[in-house]
């Protein structure tokens, strides 16, 4: 192999801890390795620089998704670049080597031959639900695949593995996104204004940006003014209902209830294995045992999307007082399994809306989606 | 003869969830809102998702359409 300097070849996995973005809270997986016959594991997002020849931003974006997704669920493999080039040959008309870069729904394609139930998003279509959809996928745990252009000619795919965690400065920045139908003031977990983590190959890993301004990290005049136009989302193909839906979803039944806290309500909006979830419930110490035992005994699909429901105060000490959640399997119907909201227990039994009152505390928020490392 | 779902005569056991509604039933603390008025509330919700899923089609078909356009290759 010629030398390749600087568009080095090989692998890596890096653990946040020791770089220059230690605190950040990521979609991680441990990666096995031996140094001199000592068996170690490295915990972070998959990383590989372009070689400009096979891979170009598009299938490094792609590879690296398939490295974490496949050493972290038994349903995906891992896979080599020119698997890439082998699955787009069927829909391409000219040779994919050397490679001139992927269209978007080429990206797209790919992922879903591997696996996925695709979902992609373009900010001219979606508009102020745009930023927000990205960061409830990103709260969600599941890296995604987003599109960045500018007026010079530029366009670039990169993967959004996480965020720096919030501050109490940040819960300042909270804004109103919606009103109930009574009045009262929706804010949104995502509004908050911090810095999300990109897996960049023309970077090293964990670099940090804001979602408005991608490629704020790139010295180079011709990166200037570059924002995302669009993100691909890897889903389980069994998750038919999408962030949005589940958002909108929430906001209704949200609006059939009279809240006797004056507090402006914060929501934050996650999609989560039902399995996760109930491990955290059946952990949380601040949880009352009556609300611990009904969540624990709610029938659940294999992924729920979970609306946490939390004030600016709670919040700071990472407290809710409230869920919301919903089948993500189901594609027609309204699947609410089940809410809890201010001291309620309500269910949906088939025919009729059970409401048990129990005597409710804030109780600690899920945070197995995202970990610091 | 004829086919039975408990064929083994086995108690009906209530799971943890049902007994525990049971009590709160028995101590008050369970309101049910009839099966129409719970109907009419999912039956809101659910023309409200059907307008908005109708919306939602319209953006994924232009969203594919801007992807092909889109050229990734730095």
């Amino acid at each position: 192999m010629r030398p390749t300097f600087p568009s080095i070849m090989g692998r890596s996995v890096i653990s946040s801890s020791i770089t220059r973005t230690p605190s950040v809270q990521i979609c991680s997986v441990g990666i096995g390795t031996t140094v001199k016959g000592v068996k170690l594991t490295a915990y972070g997002f998959p990383h590989a620089s372009q070689d400009a020849e096979m891979l170009t931003c598009a299938e490094t974006t792609i590879w690296s998704l398939m490295e974490y997704f496949g050493h972290r669920y038994a349903e995906y493999k891992p896979i080599l670049p020119d698997q890439i080039s082998k699955i787009l040959s069927s829909i391409s008309f000219e040779r994919l080597t050397p490679s001139k870069g992927l269209s978007g729904n080429q990206i797209s394609y790919a992922i879903k031959e591997l696996g996925f139930g695709v979902r992609s998003y373009s900010r001219n279509q979606y508009g102020a639900e745009f930023e927000p959809l990205l960061k409830t996928y990103v709260e969600s745990g599941i890296p995604v695949v987003v599109l960045i252009e500018n007026s010079n000619g530029i366009g670039h795919a990169l993967n959004v593995v996480g965020r720096e965690p919030y501050t109490t400065g940040d819960l300042e920045n909270l804004q109103e996104v919606t009103r109930l139908s009574n009045g009262k003031p929706i804010l949104d977990f995502t509004t908050m204004p911090m810095q999300y983590v990109f897996i960049d190959d023309n970077f090293p890993p964990y670099m940090l940006a804001y979602v408005d301004n991608p490629a704020s990290y790139y010295n180079n005049a011709q990166w200037a003014g570059c924002s995302i136009s669009a993100f691909i989302v890897p889903l389980y193909p069994k998750i038919y209902l999408e962030a949005d839906e589940a958002r909108k979803m929430t906001l209704l039944l949200l609006d059939q209830i009279n809240f006797n806290n004056t507090e402006p309500l914060v929501l934050k909006t996650f999609l989560a294995s039902s399995r996760s979830f109930k491990h955290s419930i059946s952990q949380n110490a601040l949880l009352d045992k009556t609300a611990k035992e009904l969540i624990l005994g709610t029938a659940m699909p294999k992924f729920i999307w979970v609306t946490e429901i939390t004030d600016k105060a709670m919040l700071a000490n990472d407290l809710c007082n409230g869920l919301v959640v919903l089948d993500a399997t189901e594609p027609r119907k309204t699947g609410v399994l089940a809410c809890i909201v201010e001291s309620n227990y309500i269910t949906l039994n088939f025919t009729a809306i059970t409401q048990a009152t129990l005597s409710l505390q804030p109780f600690s928020m899920y945070e197995s989606n995202l970990k610091p490392i | 003869m004829k086919a039975t779902l408990n064929p083994y005569n086995m108690p009906n056991l209530l799971s943890t969830y049902e007994i525990l509604l049971k009590q709160l039933k028995q101590d008050g603390k369970i309101k049910e809102k009839s099966s129409e008025e719970s109907n009419a509330i999912m039956q809101k919700m659910e023309e409200e998702m059907k307008q908005f899923r109708l919306e939602k089609q319209k953006k994924t078909k232009a969203t594919e359409a801007e992807l092909s356009t889109m050229f990734l290759t730095a």
